[in-house]
């Protein structure tokens, strides 16, 4: 055969490996990933934990079924910036999307639909919103000097309530140099609505003015009963329940432990500073009580630093001292605890860049009940726990 | 992982196969060394495929409507037209680097300015890298590279350009000493601000969108580029270029948080270059530079985030020396080694809060090889580049960074005359730049921790381009290529918060990339072009929840036509884009659909009048477009999402006139 065909026949083999490597690349393997798969936990109530997720740039809804140990990505958009809250006893769900979404949005989480969305008012920043009914809701709007009452179902508005309208100007400054009293977390305690008024000076970073507070508001006639002033400043935890006690965690100025975990009582009369993040050892990001002796909190140390970590710590009541660290993953990751009081558990979302998820704690043990995460896809911003 | 391998195995099998079968003797052309309209012989000898575009400067009056000529090159529809985003053959802008005859303009960035520091006006021709800036540049980067070179002209003109959006611009051109000074100047002011449609923050519920002004895109602009020629010979070259550009602009911020600011920005480029030839066949180019940038930022105070009002402040120095050698004495064989010394400081203080204040400084020591030689019928490109890079200050830190690549091409001969075939392998890298690592002010924070990126990169190009003896078809261009870049530890843009990003080592990524383009001169007159490219692009990184997921921003699938007719003093040109579906954020929880864009140019040389060009972008005027999130088909737009709402049309008239 002469050279001309052998060359002829490489020029077709440049060819056809040329065409392959083409159409090879065609299509690549995608990794998906994958479900832990962990020991079922007990029927109990609260057998839900719905958790807003967020990479800060994208957010999703995820359902943990706590019998199954089924993780389920919703198909519902939420804001990259959102927290989630249900109305207790219904599969209905209701998403604070905040700053730059503004607005709530609510749906059937059973049916898997979003039954409707409206505005808050633009910038106003919604911190957190209280379900009494499906016909009433109250929203507290970080940008906006008043709360907002709502009818959800309609998606109207129905009246906007000056916290301070009524209030003795001599004893209550209504709000802080910036013209706004920052109103976040909310919770509906023995009918009346326990509204944390931050009182930050956004002016200058968000930084805590002279005072923080507790406003309470009577929810048979909308009206402010009293406003309490806080022992520390800038609550940024959940004002959580505990039998008859509140707790607020208040994280003051930050990168500074000016702070504290404060407990209230039946009478909403303050019993003090329970500990301190002297004590802890960091900013309070979150905290709870666990039971009548512990309390857990999540601390931020180092936060503008290179080397900023958080720290989960478990405090005596008594004396608030630090009686174990059951977490310290190396990095700024741990953002809020909550606690299962029927299981006598408490779940702590992990931000963590590059294994985000749910840790559940023994609050028996302080240990982790399993070796892994709830894998909820993106890092977890807010969860809470339902039926 | 087998489909990669295989892959890489059928590149080597490609490069193996052909180098054997081909065994008898050939005669190379000798390689051509230009100096016509200033061609650099690096590009003769560079192992990276480029394509270089002329600028007509009396029909071409901006980067968008130039660069879009070319298949490698697409630009965002939302893009602005005077510092357009440019992605490189499917890699984000932030991959890739931008230069100044050689002199890199800016290190790899968010928000860099890149090619909106030289006024287009001052432009002669583009060269583009769409697989990597060459060994030549002593640069490193994964992406593409794209160096900007300037005009050479004699004759002084005066224009204006003015249109949509409030844009005016007045421009000259003075050439001085018959043309051994020439200095381009432009002032510019726009407005930019727009309507759109916004969707109240609440996509599920049309019933509050509305007709809105996005506003605070004001900016005015002050450029002046100078080139004098100091010393010419026939052997010898001594000439000093610059760069200055003044500017205050409005940062609008996203659509749903209105967190503008206003930046101003003063830009220095100074550059001596010294061409000589050594002998008859060493050439030696030396140089030295620098580069100031100074940037201040005042944040806008609104309603909602007060807190985002910092006043920073940051300045970037960069001193250089670049020495390139080019030997042409081993014919036909030609080497080429270059060495540049950069030292740059940065110094960055953050206003308010006052949380960060920082000097810092890096030197790097790049050094390259490069070669070309013929084997066989074949032209080998091996070349090689090392980086000794040292940080101190803030951060302290020492990387030693290689990069090997070999270039094979093939040129047709006798019938087969015009027919190329291109090959490319190479390793890729990257340090972090100061303003990843330290934080820029208005958007990116700092990132002391991120290191440096890599990437595996292979290319296999075809083209065809041949003179056709038909009425109808007189000219037929073809080209087909095929990259495949798989990156490591790549640095990426993530949202730390509503209002910031953080630069982070995201992990790796496997980026493929198809070209298909097509030329035709039909009729002696009509050039109608088309272009496609496809890309997949498949998120390997360390985050769990990106992993498998695709690359943001990269449309899968782009489409590309124009047409450019002459008709006597007339020049008419068409551009239609078509950006396939693409998702903006890196969970693939976002996604645009389709969008398309036409443009259309016209050109008139009216003689003693001057010359007279109409552009028009973005003709449909659209200004969104629909998305999907979570799964749910939005209603109306994509308000808020990355690059919406864009611009709608875009209406330009420019009046040249020589004096």
């Amino acid at each position: 055969m002469s050279k001309s065909y052998f060359k002829g026949q490489r020029n077709q083999q440049l060819g056809i490996a040329l065409l392959l490597s083409l159409l090879l690349g065609c299509d690549t393997p995608t990794t998906k990933p994958t479900t832990k798969h962990i020991r079922p936990l007990s029927l109990q109530k609260n057998n839900h934990l719905v958790v807003a997720t967020s990479d800060y740039h994208s957010g999703a809804l995820v359902e943990i079924n706590l019998v199954e140990n089924k993780t389920e990505t919703l198909p519902i958009a939420i804001y990259s910036d959102a927290i989630i809250r249900n109305l207790s006893s219904s599969p209905y769900f209701f998403v604070v999307n905040r700053l730059g979404a503004d607005n709530i949005e609510w749906g059937n989480r059973l049916e898997r639909k979003v039954l409707g969305q409206f505005s808050v008012g633009r910038q106003t920043n919604p911190q957190d919103i209280m379900v009494i009914d499906l016909n009433r809701a109250y929203v507290s709007r970080l940008s906006s000097s008043k709360l907002l009452k709502v009818n959800p179902s309609s998606g109207g508005v129905v009246k906007e309530i000056d916290l301070f309208a009524n209030a003795d100007a001599k004893t209550i400054e209504s709000t802080d140099s910036d013209g706004y009293p920052e109103m976040s977390w909310m919770v509906n305690w023995n009918q009346k609505l326990i509204i944390a008024l931050q009182r930050l000076n956004t002016d200058e970073g968000y930084v805590p003015s002279n005072k923080s507070q507790l406003a309470v508001l009577n929810l048979e006639n909308d009206t402010v009963e009293k406003i309490i002033t806080l022992t520390g400043t800038n609550p940024v935890t959940e004002i959580k329940i505990f039998k008859d006690k509140l707790s607020v965690g208040q994280a003051g100025r930050l990168n500074v432990l000016d702070g504290g975990v404060e407990l209230f009582d039946v009478n909403l009369k303050s019993l003090g500073m329970v500990t301190t993040e002297q004590q802890l050892g960091g900013d309070i990001i979150d905290c709870a009580l666990l039971n009548d002796s512990l309390g857990v909190a999540i601390i931020a140390k180092n936060i503008y630093g290179a080397n900023r970590n958080t720290q989960l710590v478990v405090f005596r009541l008594n004396d608030g001292e630090v009686i174990s660290t059951p977490m310290d993953p190396g990095n700024y990751s741990l953002h809020q605890v909550i606690v299962d009081y029927e299981r006598k558990l408490f779940y702590v979302a992990d931000r963590d860049p590059k294994q985000p998820g749910i840790w559940v704690y023994d609050i028996k043990t302080l240990q982790p009940l399993f070796e892994t995460k709830f894998n909820v896809g993106l890092p977890p911003y807010h969860m809470e726990l339902t039926d | 992982m087998l489909r990669d391998l295989l892959v890489v195995l059928l590149f080597l099998t490609l490069v193996c196969n052909y180098v054997y079968a081909v065994n008898e003797p050939q005669i190379l052309d000798a390689i051509e060394v230009r100096s016509k309209k200033g061609y650099s012989k690096s590009t003769a000898i560079s192992e990276n495929p480029n394509q270089t575009i002329l600028i007509n400067d009396s029909k071409e009056n901006s980067f968008n409507q130039v660069l879009q000529k070319t298949t490698a090159v697409w630009i965002p529809p939302s893009s602005s037209a005077t510092n357009p985003s440019i992605f490189l053959r499917g890699q984000v802008g932030v991959q890739n680097r931008f230069f100044l005859e050689g002199i890199a303009l800016t290190d790899g960035q968010f928000n860099s300015d890149h090619v909106g520091l030289v006024p287009f006006q001052s432009l002669g021709r583009i060269e583009i890298y769409p697989d990597g800036a060459p060994v030549g540049l002593n640069s490193e980067g994964l992406g593409g590279a794209i160096d900007l070179h300037l005009l050479e002209f004699s004759q002084s003109s005066f224009g204006l350009k003015s249109g949509s959006l409030g844009m005016v611009e007045l421009q000259s051109k003075s050439s001085l000493d018959r043309g051994k000074t020439t200095m381009v100047i432009t002032a510019t002011r726009s407005n930019e601000d727009f309507n759109y449609y916004d969707d109240g923050g609440t996509p599920y519920n049309a019933s509050d969108d509305s007709i809105n002004r996005r506003e605070h895109n004001r900016y005015s602009k002050l450029a002046l580029v100078p080139k004098i020629s100091l010393y010419q010979t026939d052997r010898i070259n001594l000439n000093y270029i610059g760069a200055n550009s003044f500017r205050t602009l409005q940062v609008p911020g996203s659509v749903s948080i209105p967190s503008y600011g206003n930046l101003k920005q003063i830009f220095h480029l100074s550059a001596f270059n010294f061409r000589t030839w050594l002998s008859s066949e060493v050439k030696l180019q030396t140089g030295v530079f620098t580069r100031l940038n100074w940037e201040q930022y005042q944040g806008g105070t609104t309603k909602a985030i007060r807190s985002s009002s910092p006043q920073n402040e940051s300045f970037d120095k960069t001193f250089g020396f670049k020495n390139q050698i080019q030997w042409f004495s081993f014919s036909p064989v030609t080497l080429e080694q270059s060495l540049s010394v950069f030292y740059e400081t940065y110094n960055f203080n953050e206003g308010f809060p006052k949380r960060l204040s920082l000097d810092s400084s890096r030197i790097d020591f790049p050094i390259a090889v490069g070669a070309s030689v013929p084997f066989k019928k074949f032209l080998l490109k091996p070349a090689f580049m090392g980086q000794y890079s040292s940080y101190e200050g803030a951060r302290k830190q020492n990387y030693l960074l290689g990069s090997p690549r070999l270039g094979l091409l093939w040129q047709g001969e006798g019938n087969g005359k015009g027919v190329e075939f291109e090959v490319g392998l190479g390793r890729y890298f990257r340090t972090p730049s100061m303003v990843e690592l330290f934080g820029n002010g208005y958007g990116l924070v700092s990132s002391m921790q991120l290191l440096p990126e890599t990437a595996d990169r292979g290319l296999i190009s075809f083209k065809l381009d041949r003179k056709i003896n038909s009425d109808l078809v007189s000219e037929l261009k073809f080209q087909l290529s095929y990259g495949l870049v798989k990156a490591h530890q790549l640095i990426v843009y993530v949202e730390n918060s509503q209002v910031s990003k953080v630069a982070t080592n995201l992990g790796s990524a496997l980026v493929q990339s198809r070209d298909l383009d097509l030329g035709f001169k039909v009729l002696d007159e009509l050039y109608l072009q088309t272009g496609v490219s496809w890309f997949i692009g498949e998120n390997r990184s360390d985050f769990s929840y990106y992993q498998g997921k695709k690359i943001p921003s990269v449309p899968i699938v782009l489409v590309k036509q124009r047409a450019q007719y002459p008709w006597g003093p007339l020049d008419f040109n068409y551009q239609f884009q078509w950006l396939g579906e693409r998702y903006i954020d890196l969970a693939n929880l976002k996604k645009v659909n389709p969008t398309t864009e036409h443009s259309c140019f016209v050109s008139w040389d009216a003689k003693d009048l001057g010359t007279f060009n109409l552009e028009l972008f973005n003709l449909l005027d659209t200004i969104t477009a629909t998305s999907v999130i979570s799964g749910f088909t939005t209603f109306d737009n994509t308000t808020g999402l990355l690059g919406y709402p864009a611009p709608g049309r875009r209406i330009y008239l420019t009046w040249q006139y020589p004096i």
